[in-house]
């Protein structure tokens, strides 16, 4: 049986360490990747406590439950970052991305303690894949909220719109990765796929 | 493949696309109305791509939530935005008296044709956003700034598109070509794609 809780311990505690030694700007990235790690374990919880409500298998909730889930875990704190500390746009994105790493990290060495380090080309696709896509959907949302943000009339709707784009993002991928063969690889090439639209689009706009 | 495959396939990669080019031109652009035209196409396009490849990957409806429905949801909220702040500037009472009764009507033949639960609650918040899009979208239309006209035009025909949608559905049944509903679901198809023309129709627009 895997011990997720001791797993999460382990890899907290030198971030916390870090957190007390750290500087001002410093601290506050390590306190969001630490958030993320706890996002990540408290979503486990909540995924197996909606499975179980809906009667439904681990397999079902990873592509229609999860997805809404994890996103709104990780949203929260920006939410409360927000409208607490009224930061920078880019302290918003970067925010974002520290809690998505946060997630993607302790997920992925989850499934590393649970499956082993055999196979390389799995291990390519949690990293590249899965890692991946939680960077781009911290992104998303990171990239959503400093433009809504920016407009006290697109606060509310801009926040539930980007959200929704997140999650739809997140379950489309999980769809694709849940059936073998074609479909997994057009799901492991799609967060990347995304980056390199991102960075022509960024391109784009410089020009 | 069956017809609804076929024809949510295409609105797919419609979607896709439209969804694609919108960003590329909300880019350029950079301002708000077409960075909210681009939310709601690539909310639509995300919402449409799930919900396509779960049926050619699964050939069965979500077992626990429709998940796609959060995109389905979040898509006429950027069109809401657009059009309840494009006329904020605008005052004029003569037009409610006319909306109020259409929005009553409209949300009661909804709620009476398919309520069923969470469907249906979340139908009728749909249909409620949709119905306040109409209406503003209209009014933008009648008294707005005639540089928008196409954007609120084209607000109007999705708005009018998707409640043909629920009706033919609520109706007809069937696989075949001579259910109407996949003629307006290509309608909508086709009421997709003409985003871009409807933005480069109101490149100069922007909301007060």
């Amino acid at each position: 049986m895997i011990y997720l809780e001791n797993i999460y311990f382990c890899l907290v505690a030198p971030f916390l360490v870090a957190c007390v030694c750290a500087h001002k700007e410093q601290r506050l990235s390590l306190i969001f990747v630490v958030y993320g790690m706890t996002a990540c374990l408290l979503s486990a919880y909540i995924n197996l406590f909606f499975a179980q409500v809906y009667q439904t298998s681990i397999l079902v909730a990873t592509m229609e439950i999860a997805p809404l889930i994890e996103e709104l875990m990780k949203l929260f704190p920006i939410l409360y970052y927000l409208l607490v500390f009224e930061p920078k746009n880019k302290a918003v994105l970067s925010a974002m991305l520290m809690v998505a790493i946060g997630f993607a990290t302790f997920e992925n060495i989850c499934y590393l303690v649970e499956h082993g380090t055999d196979n390389l080309q799995y291990l390519l696709m949690r990293g590249f894949g899965t890692g991946a896509m939680h960077i781009v959907c911290g992104t998303i949302m990171g990239y959503g909220l400093m433009f809504a943000w920016k407009y006290n009339w697109l606060k509310i709707m801009g926040t539930i719109g980007v959200l929704c784009i997140a999650v739809t993002y997140h379950a489309e991928y999980n769809l694709l990765m849940s059936v073998e063969g074609i479909w997994q690889v057009v799901g492991t090439m799609m967060p990347l796929l995304t980056i390199v639209i991102a960075l022509i689009l960024k391109k784009v706009k410089l020009k | 493949m069956t017809i609804e495959l076929t024809t949510n396939t295409l609105q797919m990669c419609v979607c896709l696309v439209s969804a694609i080019w919108m960003t590329i031109l909300a880019v350029q652009s950079a301002r708000p109305v077409h960075i909210l035209m681009a939310g709601f196409s690539d909310t639509f396009a995300l919402g449409t791509m799930y919900w396509t490849t779960h049926q050619l990957m699964t050939t069965q409806i979500p077992d626990a939530f429709y998940l796609a429905e959060v995109s389905f949801m979040a898509a006429p909220l950027f069109l809401l935005c657009i059009e309840f702040y494009s006329g904020k500037q605008i005052f004029d009472g003569n037009f409610y008296p006319v909306a109020i009764p259409i929005y009553v009507v409209a949300c009661g033949l909804w709620i009476f044709f398919t309520i069923d639960g969470g469907d249906g609650i979340a139908n009728a918040m749909y249909m409620s956003a949709t119905a306040i899009c109409f209406a503003k979208a209209v009014q933008n239309l009648r008294f707005g700034n005639p540089y928008g006209r196409s954007l609120h035009l084209y607000c109007i025909c999705f708005v009018l598109v998707e409640w043909m949608l629920w009706f033919t559905e609520c109706i007809w049944s069937g696989d075949t070509w001579a259910n109407p509903y996949y003629w307006v679901d290509n309608s909508l198809t086709l009421t997709i794609a003409l985003i871009i023309p409807a933005v480069k129709g109101a490149w100069d627009y922007d909301l007060p």
